[in-house]
């Protein structure tokens, strides 16, 4: 692969990136200088214990949150120099965002909190929209339940309409903040499963985090890249290199 | 597009969150209906109060027509038009000798407020109506509540005629017609109304100004109804200028008195009568509460939006996070405020009517209720946008912190 080529294939860059955050009065640090590369179509595990800085690093990377020193660059634009309103639409046009607990908005069916991003497109008619979120609904296999409210659904359920709205953009990136840490083995392996579909299919980039050694060991077969975290820090990077994983040294680009 | 899109949406999302959206309703209707009621009070005021707050009335001591008396109303009306909103002439005209006599109210000059008509003649005015209902259309009259007529017959045999509501006076004079309905009755033992039948006739009946031109010209066959001698002067109200609030009303009525008893002389035989007046500071209080009322919205405005975003915290975060902009979720909040609003408010209106109804207030006028409307409106955008602005600030992380999502 050239070098030319590699740069192309880039999505997203971090360079040294920290963020502290305020915790009453104390500074809590987050992330403490991560440099990573993600590239279009890979399939990236964050993995770390509860406190490690995996949902602080999803959150920065999907711009969410700003860092507090280094740079974040997205399809080679740095964030940092992206305004709220720009970095909104950077959100609802190339990135989907899987939560650990759901997020679903409670007083909206599962077919309008799939059809929520689209919503305030000025040139999708009413119609597309439904149409659009009835498609990804049936792509997790949730067309039955279009009309329940999220509190009418299981935590399986509901995973699979965050996820049927997380798609229904046709995002580049879907991040995955511990998708199955709530759900039981048969719904976790159906969620893990339709990401998967996407990555393979599709060559949706997804960034998955986990607390769980287990799911992340499983997950070898069909991520690109496994990051691991320790106290806001990468403590190894492992890439796939064929049929086999390589410890790498570092991930600066 | 997605204006109206996220705007229903929002309407949708209130309609579903029930319990809240239905304590707001009720607290929402119970302000409206308030505020309604205390606007329609002030407006009250400067129509049902208008001659006793802000009029100069002047009555003839002895019998003048109005050609004898346009020299000196037009005198007055050059020296006190800077000062008044209108001049008003109440005349009288004896249609049937010692049974029926006809009344109106014409403006004079060309300075004067239409909707000042129905209120100048304190005995006709809607208020004063006991039983039917106040003029819609020009065909149409008030006559004293115990209007009847009497025919005499031979041997002293005497007939009384009396109508009730919705009553038709025909007056013909060869093939010329004219219709006057009987729509409502007023007590005659009320103050001045004896003034105005000059105890000539027994019954009296009001009609608006264009029946009362049309029956003198068409039907009597006068020219002129300012310069005739059948016609006589019953009264003339000059309205003065300035707002009830203002302090130009007071400053206004003494150059107005002034000017009156400068020329007293030349308006012979019309002198000034004492109005019962009401204190200015009758209004001012109801002023005053009003304004407490319009603060305690502007209050349950910022505690509604409050509530609201409050308990739309993490929906906010969830929306920003899935790339909502701040304007998108402003509607959407937009169209739940805006259905608690106009349901509350529409509601109100159904409060307010009965409320009037059982204790015979005011009726609602429109003004009352477009002010109050904008009242409403206000204090809850105001409150919208003083809570949504500190919000939609935050960063959608941030924001799920805060909402514990």
């Amino acid at each position: 692969m050239s070098n030319q080529e590699t740069r192309d294939d880039t999505l997203i860059e971090l360079y040294n990136v920290k963020k502290i955050y305020k915790r009453g009065r104390e500074d809590v640090v987050g992330i403490r200088g991560v440099s990573l590369v993600v590239k279009k179509g890979d399939f990236i595990v964050v993995c770390g214990p509860s406190g490690s800085g995996k949902t602080t690093l999803l959150n920065l990377m999907s711009g969410m949150d700003r860092s507090t020193a280094g740079d974040i660059l997205f399809e080679r634009r740095n964030i940092r120099d992206l305004s709220e309103e720009e970095l909104t639409k950077l959100r609802n046009e190339k990135i989907g965002f899987i939560f650990q607990f759901f997020n679903l908005i409670e007083s909206m069916t599962a077919l309008e909190n799939v059809m929520s991003p689209l919503m305030p497109n000025k040139d999708l008619p009413d119609k597309e929209i439904e149409n659009r979120a009835l498609q990804a609904l049936g792509t997790v296999g949730m067309l039955d339940k279009k009309d329940s409210l999220p509190n009418q659904l299981s935590g399986g359920e509901q995973q699979r309409v965050a996820i049927a709205r997380a798609i229904v953009t046709n995002p580049e990136i879907i991040f995955a903040d511990e998708p199955i840490a709530q759900l039981d083995e048969e719904n976790a392996r159906n969620i893990i499963d339709l990401l998967t579909g996407l990555n393979q299919q599709r060559r949706t980039t997804i960034i998955l985090a986990t607390a769980s050694r287990d799911l992340a060991d499983k997950l070898k077969n069909v991520a690109t890249k496994m990051v691991f975290l320790e106290r806001g820090d990468i403590v190894e990077i492992q890439e796939r290199r064929g049929n086999r994983w390589v410890r790498v040294s570092s991930s600066s680009p | 597009m997605p204006f109206f899109r996220l705007i229903v949406r929002g309407a949708m999302l209130a309609i579903r969150s029930k319990k809240r959206t239905y304590t707001f309703l009720i607290l929402f209707m119970i302000l409206s209906a308030w505020i309604t009621l205390q606007v329609s009070r002030l407006d009250a005021y400067s129509t049902d109060n208008l001659v006793r707050l802000q009029g100069v009335v002047l009555e003839p001591t002895e019998e003048i027509s109005a050609k004898d008396s346009y020299s000196k109303l037009s005198n007055l009306n050059d020296y006190i038009s800077p000062y008044i909103r209108g001049m008003y002439i109440v005349y009288f005209y004896e249609l049937i000798p010692n049974e029926i006599g006809l009344v109106s109210i014409l403006p004079f000059g060309n300075k004067y407020s239409p909707s000042d008509i129905p209120w100048v003649l304190e005995e006709f005015k809607p208020t004063k109506i006991i039983s039917g209902r106040y003029i819609i259309s020009e065909k149409e009259g008030i006559a004293n509540a115990d209007f009847s007529l009497e025919i005499a017959g031979t041997m002293g045999i005497s007939l009384f005629l009396s109508g009730s509501i919705g009553f038709v006076i025909r007056i013909t004079k060869g093939d010329k017609v004219i219709d006057i309905r009987i729509v409502g009755f007023v007590n005659s033992s009320q103050p001045g109304f004896s003034q105005l039948t000059n105890n000539q006739v027994k019954n009296i009946i009001y009609v608006p100004p264009e029946t009362f031109k049309d029956i003198l010209e068409r039907i009597v066959g006068l020219e002129t109804l300012s310069k005739s001698s059948v016609i006589f002067v019953r009264r003339v109200v000059a309205i003065v200028q300035g707002g009830l609030a203002l302090s130009s009303l007071k400053k206004n009525l003494q150059e107005v008195y002034d000017k009156i008893s400068q020329l007293s002389g030349e308006l012979e035989p019309f002198s000034l009568k004492s109005i019962e007046a009401i204190s200015p500071e009758h209004y001012h209080r109801d002023l005053m509460m009003t304004l407490l009322i319009v603060m305690m919205a502007l209050f349950m405005g910022v505690l509604y939006a409050y509530i609201i975003v409050r308990f739309r915290h993490r929906d906010i975060a969830i929306l920003r996070a899935i790339g909502w902009r701040k304007k998108d979720v402003h509607l959407l909040m937009l169209g739940e405020f805006m259905y608690v609003t106009v349901v509350g408010y529409f509601l109100s209106i159904l409060l307010s009517s009965v409320y009037t109804i059982l204790v015979r207030a005011p009726q609602l006028t429109s003004s009352s209720l477009i002010i109050s409307l904008a009242i409403i409106v206000i204090a809850i955008m105001f409150g919208y946008i003083f809570i949504s602005r500190r919000v939609l600030k935050i960063a959608p992380m941030e924001a799920f912190r805060m909402g514990g999502a």
